[in-house]
């Protein structure tokens, strides 16, 4: 039987579950076992639950908690092949297509070029759905801070998946074909 | 070909994507975490948290450390081992009779004492080693006669011989006496004549005339000393020293041992130490020495100046005698009252006119006339009735605060007079400073045996 606790905290928990999955995904791409990073946030976000005042706003709890757990995992350069491969299985898991899962592992490689700060906003932005306000408070900049820093990022994004990343796309390419 | 990728196109795309972790896998883990099963994230990897590069750098840094604390808290662990081991190589056997073998036993003593930087080092394993005396070496140990002592006379001790029949040797056998450098073996046997280096014989020389000006026992430095070591009783130039100062000059001189002819005799130009006898010296000794004034060899009187000529011509009649010992020792005292008896009977021209100079070393008269103080001092002189004509010698010892005529001792009053005189020449007081002036010369510098810094004056 479910205590109160507990079914407060999935209440709150199941409007956030998608975005908070999705942001955790891009942030430990590679690097590190989103799940690992999903049940260290919620065990954090579990024990001080009753310390949360404003539980309309708990996606932004758990947004900054994934964010200040997975901050030294931005310094790694390499990612783990057992932590790709294993990213590859779950999405296979759900049917995804092989040329979407590319594409996704394509798009995250391309935002792990961006800045941290470029990153956070324009993920938050383009998939968890916050709005500039929201990404604003999240990241306790100014709103016209936060547009400056996604329309940087948006071209710097788009300049490395136009021309520039030849190579990359070529790989991924070929990675599909082999797969398919 | 696939058209090139879209930002739009791709963040649709996820977007779309089903959750990588579904809700249901999220609610098991809530469920556990409040149910306790979960209470910390054990899937993590240890490396996240202890990289490599981080643990190599650490590691290294702490060895390193390590190490150059060891080596500079204890820098010389090695040599300790070695010397600790050397100790124990000469101390484990226990057949070696040190009472047996005095000499033997004092070197092994300071081989004994030689100071362990770690004592706590257990020799508990180190194998007991047999131990061969052969490194002592067959020849005297520590008998050796000084150069001026006499040589013929010596005699050695051999260490193995000695260990078996140490009544074998007669320490107070004067034809035949024993030297020993060996604190322990005069101390032992007080007979035996110390046998001192030059250091040795200085800081003794030193040493005792700074303790006995301090304690009052003599007026200066310059005083001849005479100190007879008796067993039971020290003699400082015939006075007897009371039980504290004898029990302090005892410890001083405890390495020179006692004896009824052992003395330390100590004058500004040496120091001698052993045993004064009828016959002759046997000891060690320091410095300058002269040959034993004799009164009935005509002319010996003055040593003072080497070269300086007799009144015929003739060479001089003292010789420069660095380190010689007469064999009929007499004191300073004694010899220089026969000097003053010598100069005052008029027999001797101390220097030759042709041969007089006027020099700028210890006393200058600066310009002044000497020939006007040779006046004025005879002037004075005669004024306080202390000669009775001009013609006659007059030596005078110029040290503070009193002044010694022909070694008869002025009055305060005199003294400030002939004090006063001589500052109006630039002639002060100090040490060996004399003036000494006949008819018709006039010479006033410092005058040490052998040796004149001054100015000489012939006057015409």
């Amino acid at each position: 039987m479910m205590d109160n606790k507990q079914k407060e905290f999935m209440e709150a928990y199941e409007a956030c579950h998608r975005s908070f999955v999705h942001y955790c995904s891009a942030l430990a791409y590679g690097k590190m076992d989103t799940a690992d990073l999903v049940q260290d946030v919620l065990l954090s976000a579990y024990k001080n639950f009753e310390g949360i005042q404003n539980k309309d706003v708990f996606l932004h709890y758990l947004i900054r908690a994934a964010r200040n757990r997975a901050i030294s995992l931005r310094r790694k350069k390499k990612y783990r092949f057992d932590i790709l491969e294993q990213y590859e299985n779950r999405l296979a898991s759900k049917q995804v297509p092989a040329d979407v899962i590319m594409d996704v592992q394509f798009l995250y490689r391309s935002l792990d070029r961006l800045s941290e700060n470029q990153r956070d906003a324009l993920l938050l932005f383009e998939i968890n759905g916050f709005s500039i306000k929201e990404i604003a408070q999240i990241q306790n900049k100014s709103i016209s801070a936060v547009k400056t820093m996604l329309s940087r990022a948006r071209v710097k994004l788009k300049h490395i998946l136009s021309n520039e990343d030849i190579e990359i796309r070529q790989l991924f390419s070929s990675l599909q074909t082999i797969l398919l | 070909m696939k058209k090139p990728y879209s930002e739009q196109e791709l963040f649709n795309t996820l977007r779309n994507l089903p959750e990588e972790i579904h809700l249901d896998e999220v609610k098991a883990t809530i469920s556990a975490i409040s149910s306790g099963q979960i209470t910390k994230i054990t899937d993590r990897s240890w490396q996240h948290v202890f990289s490599k590069k981080l643990i190599i750098m650490s590691s290294t840094t702490v060895i390193i450390a390590a190490f150059s604390l060891l080596y500079f808290f204890n820098p010389s662990g090695s040599k300790d081992l070695d010397s600790n081991r050397s100790i124990s190589e000469t101390t484990q056997p226990s057949d070696i009779n040190i009472e047996d073998a005095p000499l033997l036993s004092d070197q092994l003593s300071e081989e004994a004492t030689m100071p362990t930087h770690n004592p706590t080092i257990s020799f508990s394993s180190i194998e007991p080693m047999d131990i061969e005396l052969l490194p002592i070496p067959t020849e005297p140990i520590v008998l050796k006669t000084p150069d001026f002592t006499l040589n013929s006379n010596s005699a050695s001790i051999d260490p193995k011989e000695d260990k078996t029949n140490k009544e074998s040797y007669d320490f107070s056998n004067r034809e035949h006496p024993i030297y020993a450098s060996n604190y322990s073996l005069v101390h032992k046997y007080p007979e035996v004549v110390p046998e001192l280096s030059g250091a040795e014989m200085r800081r003794y020389k030193n040493s005792l005339l700074k303790n006995l000006l301090k304690d009052g026992l003599i007026y200066s430095k310059r005083d001849f000393v005479k100190l007879q070591l008796r067993e039971n009783e020290i003699i400082l130039n015939g006075k007897k020293l009371n039980e504290d100062q004898f029990l302090k000059y005892r410890k001083i001189t405890s390495r020179i041992g006692y004896g009824p002819e052992r003395a330390i005799h100590i004058d500004t130009e040496y120091i001698l130490l052993g045993d004064f006898m009828k016959d002759g010296f046997i000891g060690s000794g320091r410095g300058r020495f002269t040959e034993s004034f004799k009164s009935d060899q005509e002319g010996l009187i003055f040593t003072l100046e080497k070269g300086e000529s007799t009144e015929d011509g003739s060479a001089p009649l003292f010789k420069d005698s660095s380190t010689h010992i007469t064999e009929n020792f007499e004191d300073r005292q004694t010899l220089e009252e026969q000097q003053l008896d010598a100069f005052a009977s008029g027999k001797v021209v101390l220097f030759d006119p042709k041969k007089s100079i006027r020099s700028l070393f210890g006393v200058n008269f600066k310009s002044k006339d000497p020939a006007q103080l040779h006046q004025e001092l005879y002037a004075l002189l005669l004024s306080h009735q202390l000669i009775q004509t001009k013609e006659d010698l007059v030596v005078f010892e110029i040290s503070e605060p009193i002044i010694y005529l022909n070694g008869a001792k002025l009055s305060e009053s005199q003294s400030d007079a002939y004090y006063t005189l001589l500052k109006t020449y630039g002639i002060n007081s100090s040490d060996n400073r004399q003036i000494r002036m006949s008819p018709s010369i006039i010479k006033a510098g410092d005058f040490q045996l052998g040796k004149f810094k001054g100015t000489i004056s012939y006057l015409r």
